[in-house]
């Protein structure tokens, strides 16, 4: 197979939020087991470390910051750090063949790679702004929801976990609705559906 | 160049020194791309004397805060930029940030395309504040910091600078180099209709005296305003504040309740030859600043010979010589601001002396070709190693 995958997760084992790290990490661990040369890019709370996890190999990133006063900025400055990182590993192995990056908060790091490389970019979706929080009309979510449609519109695939959040992601932009699929987590077909997303893109 | 302003977007001293060092690396045989913010009314990309501008769609949406806008901007920046640099393929480009508002956009294309980063910091959020208190002052500061180690060089405009940068940004002076902001006196020429501006505020036998600058706090509009009433006790003069920002309505305040309204004019912000032809008119051009890391109007003044009334402090120590190209005050001392004022405006022998001495410095130290010349130089010194 030889593909070679970086995974932008800024949730993974032990910095657990939600179910999105533990999703992550399995779903690196599976695509190592089919072959699949895993690169997991992720978000350092301690030191900047690089380990590797049955096969995956998972590098730690801090922001190049300590203080800032909202997750927008400090999550575009986290980017900054982990697109630069990303690069550094792309051109030590002279190319990568896809970018699968998981949420919001990582899409800023999955544009500059695509300008840059031109590495096809999978946006992987695990809930919308719109249904984290209530109150979508604060800058705040106005500032999230604007990066979330901008990593619809720009990534090349779009993936989510259930039909229901195909139907929503599409609403909120429908232009983007032929180019989301529907993967079935934690069941046989997962990966399955995973890996045609992504040989369909690195063909 | 990365800037979030550029002519027209004019929203500080960086528009118009990335303008002049841009056009002047040009005639030195530079191939210079400037990305910036996109403003009403003005093309996507245009030509202008040899500088090809690029203006991006900046971010319109609401943000949290001014920070959260300026990643997104440097978002769509990095976007832009990378085109540009793609279209350029195979030739050295070096970047050239402007202070920490472009800081995640150099980083970012540094480290993608492993491109020589040299950054001018114009000022710093430290300096600025005379210190980091709020947590958001402490993020700009950070970024600062950032900015300055991810660069190979760092140009500061004046010594001051150089201490500041290095003391509060940790950048080792190896890294730094110092040059100064230029003028081109020639923005004072062909300007007709002097006299016309000047009589909309003052008599032929009143002084004018004229401040140039944004309405905050660290350019001592207050210290001015108290300056004011001891100067006119001995001096029939109009003041006019030029410039804009969130001190106009409290200075408009404070006018109406000192009983100055006939005599100093809030003009808000002016037309850029009305302001020359102020500089020309103008019997005294005052500075009380209490942090200026430069001063670029103190140039200004000097090339137009229009005698300067500085705060000796930052870069306006540098630039005005005390009674040789300028007379000093004490910072935030509105008795030293009147006596000195007072001292411009009632020796002629003194004004004939500055005026010849301002004009041979400005020529001597501050023409934008020599400024590009030593910013080329650092360039080239940021390709090597």
């Amino acid at each position: 197979m030889g593909l070679k995958v970086v995974i932008l997760s800024w949730e993974y084992p032990p910095h657990v939020v939600g179910e999105m790290a533990w999703y992550v990490r399995e779903l690196a661990r599976r695509l190592k087991e089919r072959g699949v040369e895993v690169y997991v890019l992720t978000y350092a709370p301690l030191d900047e470390r690089v380990d590797v996890d049955e096969g995956v190999i998972v590098k730690r990133v801090k922001p190049p910051i300590s203080v800032t006063t909202n997750i927008v900025v400090w999550s575009l400055l986290f980017t900054t750090r982990l697109q630069a990182v990303v690069a550094d590993l792309i051109y030590h192995l002279g190319a990568v063949d896809l970018v699968d990056a998981h949420e919001w908060i990582t899409v800023d790091a999955a544009l500059a790679l695509k300008d840059r490389f031109e590495v096809p970019f999978v946006y992987t979706i695990h809930s919308l702004e719109k249904h984290r929080s209530a109150n979508s009309a604060a800058p705040l979510n106005i500032a999230i929801e604007s990066i979330e449609e901008l990593g619809c519109k720009e990534a090349d695939r779009v993936i989510v976990n259930s039909e229901w959040m195909k139907s929503e992601v599409a609403a909120k932009i429908n232009s983007v609705a032929n180019k989301i699929s529907v993967v079935r987590p934690y069941t046989e077909a997962w990966l399955n559906d995973v890996l045609e997303v992504y040989r369909s893109e690195t063909l | 160049m990365l800037t979030w302003e550029f002519p027209p977007r004019i929203i500080g001293g960086i528009a118009p020194h990335v303008y002049n060092l841009s056009v002047n690396l040009v005639k030195l045989g530079s191939n210079v791309h400037v990305v910036t913010c996109d403003f009403p009314n003005t093309p996507e990309y245009e030509v202008v004397e040899g500088v090809e501008v690029h203006r991006f769609d900046s971010y319109k949406l609401p943000t949290p805060d001014f920070a959260a806008w300026i990643q997104l901007m440097n978002l769509n920046m990095q976007r832009a930029a990378a085109q540009i640099i793609k279209s350029e393929g195979g030739v050295e480009v070096i970047l050239h940030a402007h202070d920490w508002l472009t800081a995640k956009v150099a980083v970012g294309l540094k480290h993608l395309y492993r491109l020589p980063l040299v950054t001018t910091i114009h000022a710093t959020e430290y300096g600025r504040r005379g210190g980091v208190f709020t947590e958001y002052n402490q993020m700009i500061h950070e970024i600062e910091i950032w900015l300055g180690s991810e660069s190979k060089r760092v140009i500061c405009c004046s010594r001051f600078m150089a201490e500041q940068v290095n003391r509060f940004l940790g950048v080792p002076f190896e890294k730094i180099k110092v040059i100064p902001n230029g003028i081109d006196p020639s923005i004072f020429s062909n300007l007709k209709d002097v006299d016309a501006v000047r009589s909309r505020f003052a008599d032929k036998n009143e002084k004018l005296v004229l401040f140039v600058g944004r309405l905050v706090v660290e350019k001592g509009v207050r210290v001015l305003l108290d300056a004011i009433p001891k100067v006119l006790r001995k001096v029939d003069a109009k003041f006019v504040v030029a410039g804009d920002g969130y001190m106009k309505s409290e200075l408009i305040n404070r006018i109406s309740e000192n009983r100055l309204k006939g005599r100093v004019y809030v003009t808000g912000y002016l037309d850029t030859n009305v302001i020359r032809s102020l500089f020309l008119a103008a019997d005294v051009c005052v500075i009380p600043s209490l942090y200026e890391p430069f001063g670029i109007v103190a140039l200004e003044a000097m090339a137009a010979g229009c005698p300067v009334v500085a705060s000796d402090t930052g870069g306006l120590s540098e630039i005005i010589d005390h009674e040789k190209t300028g007379i000093n005050v004490y910072p935030n001392n509105p008795d030293s601001l009147a006596w000195g004022i007072l001292r411009a405006l009632e020796s002629r022998d003194l004004v004939e002396r500055l005026k010849k001495n301002m004009r041979e410095k400005v020529e001597r130290e501050y023409k934008w070709s020599t400024i590009a010349q030593a910013t080329k130089n650092v360039y080239e010194e940021s390709l090597s190693k």
